[in-house]
């Protein structure tokens, strides 16, 4: 890993990157004058705020004490993600109960190794829980089971 | 002096008459236990709870349901610290704070230590608010009064500066992150123009970002993604110390960190917008500057606890005193709670302490009832909560992402937040892994949109007079203190004399 | 299933009817009374009343009113489902995207005139067939008590002495608030500074902190401050006087042709059948005129004053024509054209 790669020169990047971004997609947002401001008046200056700071951040980051990067797994992040998303397209047309079934394995690829069987036993306490809690306890408008066309 | 005494004594005596009756009583555990339900529960806010049991509280007499209802507010206000602490999950911006701190001592072990320190500050502060209330009520409510745009930008920049003090890492970093806060916060309809500002078209994106959606991703799933990738995933969350209880030198710290909360709660509580997320950051803060050493912070201090609960409890309260005695509610949740009065026919205002007397100092009465019966209801659960999180991991998270999928569900009933969270969860991810924490982005967020509608008010009243911020003593001596503390953080050579000034 | 339901619906025991409906739910999803039950009559399941707005507004409280009264008339559960956002355009989207059965039906509001012309994604109102009218809160125009402005006749003079200086507290463009100040605007020929706000309960603080002259806000908001002499509230946009300020004489009243402010209609998806509509529209404008239930709307501030879906067309068409302009003049038609 060269010595630049390191904490503080990819959040510079990022914020500048953010900065530069909104700046772009906002440049058809009106600004406006002091007494009257438009829409984009203050996200505007807080992009320019992000930029100049993002450049101020990357600019540590050349210091040779900058912290490094802490090496992350890819799966983690995207088990965890995929557990999230797959509940959200699920719950809707499928109901709780499929939704927390999806979520949970998707959820399980997270840790290596773990054998079918034992994600669906905590899967069914939890639709069960679940349903107990905020279904029928609290009445939440969420429907348990898929619905069928018709 | 001692006719006021004797008032006061009247009144509370007359607050006691009400509340203590058994109907009453009851409606005020049930708040209380369904109340710290939810909020245990990521997600599922109180404000989400008071609408559901709106409608029961139909067939109930006005003070009744004002009571059941202010129960669930400050149970869920309860059972939302006891999330953020035991899994780091803040299921509302007051919450926030709880989690820095009170995180880290459940992570080191002191979890039931975490849990006693913010329910006995919690305590603390609750019986100091109702007191004050009860002498103060409209003559405190009248200083909201006084407070006009340029003052609410003053009071904001003042936030936004001690949430810089808050971060344990590079400032510029978390100067960086607040000011991305605030972009974020400004995506959405713009009040004063009605104009749409990076909505790109998704009608989700209308109302703006959603805080809960946001903090639940920052904090609660990069955390989950941080454990799984770097921890034992077959052991729990923490092992338990040596200890379940506070220890006495736990208790040194906590006091003094716990009186100066719940101050500043109150202050800053009363104001219009405040309610009780400045005050807790307000709080730890202050505690993080006054510190021997700061560096304990986000380690797992004490008083990093302690403080910003009692704090966030004396802003939940004292954001009555406005609503009750101005009929102007401060927050969301006391919108609801006129809603509530108003099907019953009460309206809230300046003649409410007049007219219904027993109403009013009923509720009082009976918010440091329900702070008592938390307490009482939740120290013997603290072993529970422990063995709880010492459950293997690979059990519990998908338990808690399924819980937050469908609290961030509940708030709109719409699944894009969800999928928010999730965005929000691979940037947190992203952030944490540059050595940029989430929480100063979090105060952004939420202080992000009142700050430009005030700030464009102000000016749009002064008519693009930059002056008014200090013409106004209010907005002016504000700033001030803005200005000198930012001076403290940032200028090293003043850092470097304070530090040996406390070292002779 | 028709017969269980009156008993359940008539007691106050929230929970318990929950049950119900989701025990119904899991019924009908499994398909066990896919297609008996529409033909043994209507309504055959649970009633979903989206209310676009969050929990605890005055559209919610209005609307979970008559959902606890009307589903004591209508033999099932009216179930009110809080769908924010967009202005109200995203529940209002999803009522008209359902099926239309009559088992969904939606809370519409002046908000929804706006927004299909202004968000290209929001429906038009000819998406929503009307099925009754709920009420009107019209706006009361009030002034500071700081302010040397007794009546309306000080007020015009006022806002005709200093044009564009006298400063109003409103929401933002296109609001019900607003629309109201700028309707205000054109009606009296005057010319004001609008300031938005957002919500109304900041509007209020900042009538009595001093830092506007005057507010345009619905009567619930103001009546207090007024009788206590911290604001003066100087004239209702109403066709009659409200209960809670009954004092304030309305703008006809005082020679001034000016209605505005917030109104409430109940709505479903284009395409439900006529004969599901009328029943829906007998049951309720049954619920909306029953004494008790206007009583207990009253005690929370609201008037109802039910129409049928035929007044309701109409009332809508004209409240489309006058505000056209306004929003016009404002440049903020830019979904569609009229």
């Amino acid at each position: 890993m060269p010595r630049w790669f390191n904490q503080d020169t990819l959040a510079g990047a990022l914020f500048l990157a953010i900065g530069a971004g909104g700046l772009v997609a906002g440049r058809s947002l009106n600004v406006g004058t002091a007494d009257a401001m438009g829409e984009g008046y203050v996200p505007l200056a807080a992009c320019w705020l992000m930029v100049g700071l993002g450049v101020l951040i990357a600019a540590g980051g050349l210091r040779a004490s900058a912290p490094a990067v802490e090496p992350g797994r890819l799966r983690p992040l995207l088990a965890v993600t995929a557990a999230v998303l797959a509940f959200a397209f699920t719950l809707e047309p499928l109901g709780v109960v499929v939704a927390i079934f999806a979520s949970a394995l998707c959820a399980a690829r997270a840790v290596p190794g773990v054998a079918l069987r034992s994600v669906l036993l905590p899967a069914i306490v939890l639709s069960l829980a679940v349903l107990a809690i905020f279904v029928w306890g609290l009445g939440l408008p969420l429907h348990a089971l898929p619905r069928l066309p018709g | 002096m001692i006719e006021l005494a004797g008032a006061l004594l009247g009144n509370l005596a007359q607050g006691f008459g009400v509340a203590m009756t058994p109907v009453n009583l009851g409606l005020c555990l049930l708040g209380c236990l369904l109340g710290t339900l939810v909020g245990v529960l990521p997600g599922i806010g109180p404000t989400a709870t008071v609408a559901m049991l709106m409608p029961i509280t139909f067939y109930l007499e006005p003070t009744g349901a004002l009571i059941m209802l202010a129960g669930v507010f400050y149970g869920s206000q309860y059972g939302g610290s006891t999330t953020a602490i035991l899994v780091n999950l803040p299921g509302e911006s007051s919450s926030v704070v709880t989690c820095l701190d009170g995180h880290a001592m459940a992570r080191g072990g002191r979890a039931g230590a975490a849990l006693a320190i913010a329910a006995l500050a919690s305590l603390f502060a609750g019986t100091v608010t109702t007191l004050a209330i009860a002498v103060g009520g409209p003559a405190i409510a009248s200083v909201a009064l006084l407070f006009q745009s340029p003052d609410y930008v003053a009071v904001m920049v003042l936030g936004l500066v001690a949430a810089i003090v808050l971060a344990h890492g590079s400032l510029v970093k978390a100067m960086a992150m607040i000011v991305l806060g605030v972009f974020i916060g400004l995506v959405g309809t713009d009040v004063t123009t009605g104009e749409q500002r990076y909505t790109f078209g998704i009608a989700d994106l209308y109302d703006g970002v959603g805080f809960v959606p946001v903090a639940m991703g920052l904090f609660g799933l990069s955390e989950i993604m941080l454990n799984l990738e770097s921890r034992a995933r077959d052991g729990g969350l923490a092992r338990l110390r040596d200890r379940l209880w506070p220890s006495r030198d736990d208790f040194r710290s906590a006091t003094p960190a716990t009186v100066r909360g719940t101050l500043l709660g109150i202050v800053l509580g009363i104001l219009p917008g405040g309610g009780s997320t400045i005050p807790s950051f307000a709080a730890y803060s202050l505690e993080k500057k006054l510190a021997r050493d700061p560096s304990r912070f986000g380690q797992g201090a004490v008083e990093g606890v302690a403080a910003p609960e009692a704090a966030n409890n004396a802003g939940a309260r004292a954001g009555f005193i406005p609503m009750l005695a101005l009929g102007i509610p401060p927050n969301a949740i006391m919108a609801l709670l006129v809603g509530a009065m108003m099907i019953h026919g009460i309206q809230p205002g300046p003649q409410i302490i007049a007219k219904q007397p027993e109403l009013f100092w009923g509720l009082v009465v009976s918010m440091w009832i329900g702070n008592l019966m938390l307490v009482v209801l939740n120290l013997p659960l603290i072993g529970l909560w422990v063995r709880l999180i010492q459950m293997p991991y690979r059990y519990l998270f998908p338990a808690i992402i399924v819980f937050c999928c469908i609290g961030v569900y509940s708030l709109r009933n719409s699944m894009m937040e969800v999928v928010f969270m999730a965005v929000a969860g691979v940037a947190g991810y992203v952030l944490r892994k540059l050595g940029c924490e989430p929480a100063p982005l979090l105060l952004g967020l939420i202080l992000g949109p009142m700050l430009e509608e005030n700030f464009r008010r102000s000016l749009s009243v002064s008519g693009g007079d930059y002056m008014i911020f200090l013409q106004r003593p209010i907005s002016a001596s504000l700033l001030a203190c803005a200005v000198l503390l930012l001076a403290f953080v940032l200028l090293p050579g003043v850092r470097r004399q304070r530090q040996r000034l406390r070292e002779d | 299933m028709n017969q269980r339901h009156p008993a359940t619906a008539s007691r106050p025991v929230r929970l318990r009817r929950r049950l119900l409906s989701c025990a119904m739910a899991a019924v009908a999803a499994t398909g066990i009374m896919a297609s008996g039950a529409i033909a043994q009559g209507f309504p055959s399941q649970p009633i979903t009343m989206i209310v676009p707005w969050p929990p605890g507004g005055g559209s919610d409280i209005a609307m979970r009113l008559v959902a606890d009264a009307a589903s004591k008339r209508m033999g099932v559960p009216v179930v009110v489902v809080n769908r924010p956002g967009a202005g109200g355009t995203i529940g209002l989207k999803e009522m008209a995207s359902s099926k239309p059965d009559g088992h969904t039906i939606a809370m519409v509001a002046t908000g929804a005139v706006f927004a299909q012309y202004n968000n290209p994604n929001a429906n038009a109102l000819s998406d929503f067939e009307p099925i009754a009218f709920f009420g009107d809160d019209p706006v009361v125009l009030s002034v500071g008590a700081k302010t040397s402005i007794k009546t309306l006749a000080d007020y015009l003079a006022a806002a005709r002495a200093n044009p564009g200086k006298l400063r109003n507290g409103n929401d933002q463009p296109g609001g019900s608030s607003h629309v109201a100040a700028s309707l205000m605007e054109r009606t009296l020929g005057v010319k004001i500074n609008k300031i938005a706000y957002a919500g109304f309960a900041p509007t209020v603080q900042a009538l009595l902190s001093g830092e506007i002259d005057s507010a345009t806000v619905p009567a619930p908001d103001i009546s207090q401050h007024h009788q206590s002499g911290a604001a003066r509230s100087l004239a209702i946009a109403g066709t009659q006087r409200h209960f809670l300020l009954p004092d304030v004489p309305t703008f006809r009243e005082q020679g001034i042709d000016f209605i505005a402010g917030t109104w409430r209609y109940i709505a479903a998806p284009r395409g439900t059948p006529p004969d599901r509509l009328a029943i829906l529209e007998a049951r309720l404008l049954e619920t909306m005129r029953d004494k008790g239930f206007i009583e207990k709307a009253r005690a929370a501030g609201f008037i109802v004053e039910p129409m049928n879906r035929a007044d309701t067309a109409r009332r809508l068409a004209a409240e489309d024509a006058a505000m056209y302009p306004v929003f016009l003049e404002a440049g903020l038609v830019r979904a569609r054209q009229k």
